[in-house]
C-alpha cells in the first residue's frame, strides 16, 4: 500500500537527535507491547504483523509513538483473528481465567518466542535474474503489503547479490501463500532515485524480490 | 466496574484530545503539554494492560516467557556483541574475508546465538567507502548482533532523509565525509539484516581484541559515526 510507513525520500522531518545511552523502553507499558508481541501465542507472521502497522491512518501513525503503534497492531489483530473481542478488552475483569498452563522457561530465549516466520512452502525457486543483470523495479502499486519502496519503482538498478529463497512477503502478509522466491540485493546510482540532488558517487542498496524486478532493455 | 474503566478510557481519551488542541492552538505552555502526555501514556498503559490481561487469561501469553523475554532484549543482548565480531576482522583477516562472504555462520564461529537462521550481512567502511544501514518501511535492525535498535534508528526523520540526503544526515551527526568517499546506503526491505564494520581507528597497533571492543559503538556499526579513537 502507498502508506505513510514508505517514507524514504520524504522532505520537511527533523533528523532526530542520537542518544548513545537512551534506554530501550521510556514507560512500562513499552516493555509490555514488547515483550508480549513476542510471546504471545497468534495465528499470524511477521509479514502481517508489519501490514498491520502500515494500515494505521497515516495522521494517526505519525503522531502515535513507536510500541503503540504495536499495540494498536496487537489489538487489531487479536481481534481479527477472534482471540479476544472488543468487549473484552473494554473490561478484562470480566474474562474467566482458564486452568493455567505450565510456565516455560529455557536458557535459549528463540525458544520462547512465539513463531515469527512462515515456513516456506518449498527452498527451491528459479531465479529470472544473475548477478550483474541490469533490471527494473516494475511500477506497480498493490493495495496490500509490499516491500518495494516507491521511491524504487521504475528505477533500473544491477543485481549485486543473489540473497537465497525467501517468503515473499506480499502474499504471504495476505494469506495467500509463501510463494518462495529469490530476493535480491540491487544497486541503484543515487542519481537515478534522486537526480541532481544526490551525489554522483553514492548509491543504493534496495533487497528486492524476484516479483518486483523485470529486465531492463 | 466495568463501567467505571470503560468511562476512564472515554474520560483519557477526552482530556487529552481537549490538551492536546489547547497546546496547538498555541496556549501551549509545557505544563499543559506535559500534562496531555501523561494522560496520553496512561492511556497506552490500560490498553498495554487489558491486552495482556486477557490474553493471559486465555493462556495465550505466558508470563514467566515474558518476563525473560523482556530481560534478555533489555539487558542481554546488545551492540556488545557486533563489537566482537568487529575488533575479531580487525585482528583477523581470513575472519575478516568470511565475515564479509556471509555473516551468520562467522558470527556462529564466536559463540553468538540466532546467527544461522536468519542471513545476516557485514559491509566494511574503507578510506574509499562508507556504508549506512536504514529500514525505511519500519524498523528493520540486526538484533541478534546489536540489540534492539536506538530510538533515532526508528524515526521518520532518519527513515526519510537517510536514504536521499546520506551526506547531509551524516554531517547533522557530526561525521564529515571528504567528496570523494562514496557513500552506500543500505535499505533493508527484505529479511537481510545489515552491520556495518567500521574502519580500524588509526593508533590501534598491538591493541588486545577486549581493548579494541571497547572502541566499538553501537552507532558505528550502523554507521551513523565511526569507531572511537584510543584513549
Amino acid at each position: 500500500m502507498n502508506g505513510i510507513h514508505d517514507m524514504g525520500g520524504m522532505d520537511g522531518f527533523a533528523l532526530p537527535t542520537r542518544h548513545p545511552e537512551a534506554p530501550h523502553f521510556h514507560y512500562p507499558w513499552e516493555r509490555l507491547v514488547f515483550g508480549s508481541s513476542l510471546v504471545m501465542q497468534k495465528p499470524w507472521f511477521i509479514d502481517e504483523s508489519r501490514f498491520g502497522v502500515e494500515s494505521i491512518p497515516p495522521d494517526l501513525y505519525l503522531t502515535t509513538p513507536y510500541y503503540a503503534r504495536w499495540l494498536y497492531r496487537n489489538e487489531q489483530l487479536a481481534i481479527k483473528y477472534g482471540l479476544v473481542t472488543a468487549a473484552e478488552l473494554a473490561d478484562p475483569d470480566s474474562v474467566a481465567v482458564l486452568p493455567k498452563a505450565e510456565s516455560s522457561s529455557s536458557d535459549d530465549v528463540s525458544q520462547l518466542l512465539s513463531s515469527m516466520v512462515a515456513e516456506l512452502d518449498s527452498a527451491e525457486a528459479e531465479a529470472s535474474f544473475s548477478v550483474g543483470d541490469r533490471v527494473v523495479v516494475k511500477n506497480e502499486h498493490p493495495v496490500g503489503h509490499t516491500r518495494a519502496p516507491r521511491y524504487a519503482r521504475g528505477r533500473t538498478g544491477i543485481v549485486q547479490r543473489d540473497q537465497g529463497v525467501h517468503i515473499f512477503p506480499d502474499t504471504n502478509a495476505m494469506g495467500l501463500g509463501t510463494k518462495p522466491q529469490h530476493c535480491y540485493s540491487v544497486m541503484f546510482e543515487a542519481r537515478e532515485l534522486w537526480g541532481s540532488r544526490a551525489n554522483i558517487r553514492d548509491h543504493v542498496y534496495i533487497d528486492l524480490f524476484d516479483d518486483y524486478l523485470e529486465s531492463a532493455t | 466496574m466495568s463501567n467505571k474503566k470503560v468511562s476512564r478510557r472515554r474520560f483519557l481519551a477526552e482530556t487529552s484530545a481537549a490538551a492536546s488542541a489547547a497546546t496547538v492552538a498555541g496556549a501551549g505552555i509545557p505544563s499543559q503539554a506535559a500534562a496531555a502526555d501523561e494522560i496520553v501514556q496512561s492511556d497506552y498503559s490500560l490498553r498495554a494492560k487489558a491486552l495482556v490481561s486477557v490474553l493471559t487469561k486465555k493462556n495465550l501469553i505466558d508470563p514467566a516467557a515474558m518476563d525473560q523475554v523482556i530481560d534478555y532484549y533489555e539487558n542481554k543482548v546488545g551492540p556488545h556483541i557486533g563489537a566482537r565480531l568487529v575488533a575479531r576482522s580487525w585482528v583477523d583477516p581470513a575472519f575478516r574475508q568470511r565475515l564479509l562472504d556471509d555473516a551468520g555462520p562467522a558470527a556462529a564461529e564466536l559463540g553468538i546465538p540466532g546467527t544461522l537462521n536468519s542471513a545476516f550481512r557485514a559491509v566494511a567502511n574503507t578510506p574509499a567507502v562508507h556504508n549506512l544501514v536504514v529500514c525505511t518501511l519500519c524498523s528493520c535492525y540486526p538484533w541478534p548482533l546489536l540489540g534492539l535498535p536506538p530510538t533515532w534508528y526508528k524515526d521518520a526523520g532518519y527513515r526519510a532523509r537517510a536514504v536521499i540526503d546520506p551526506r547531509d544526515v551524516l554531517s547533522e551527526f557530526g561525521l564529515q565525509l571528504e567528496q570523494d568517499v562514496e557513500v552506500r546506503v543500505w535499505d533493508s526491505t527484505a529479511e537481510i539484516r545489515y552491520i556495518v564494520i567500521p574502519e580500524r581507528p588509526a593508533g590501534t597497533e598491538g591493541m588486545t581484541e577486549e581493548a579494541l571492543a571497547a572502541l566499538v559503538t553501537r552507532d558505528s556499526m550502523i554507521g551513523a559515526e565511526r569507531a572511537k579513537a584510543p584513549a
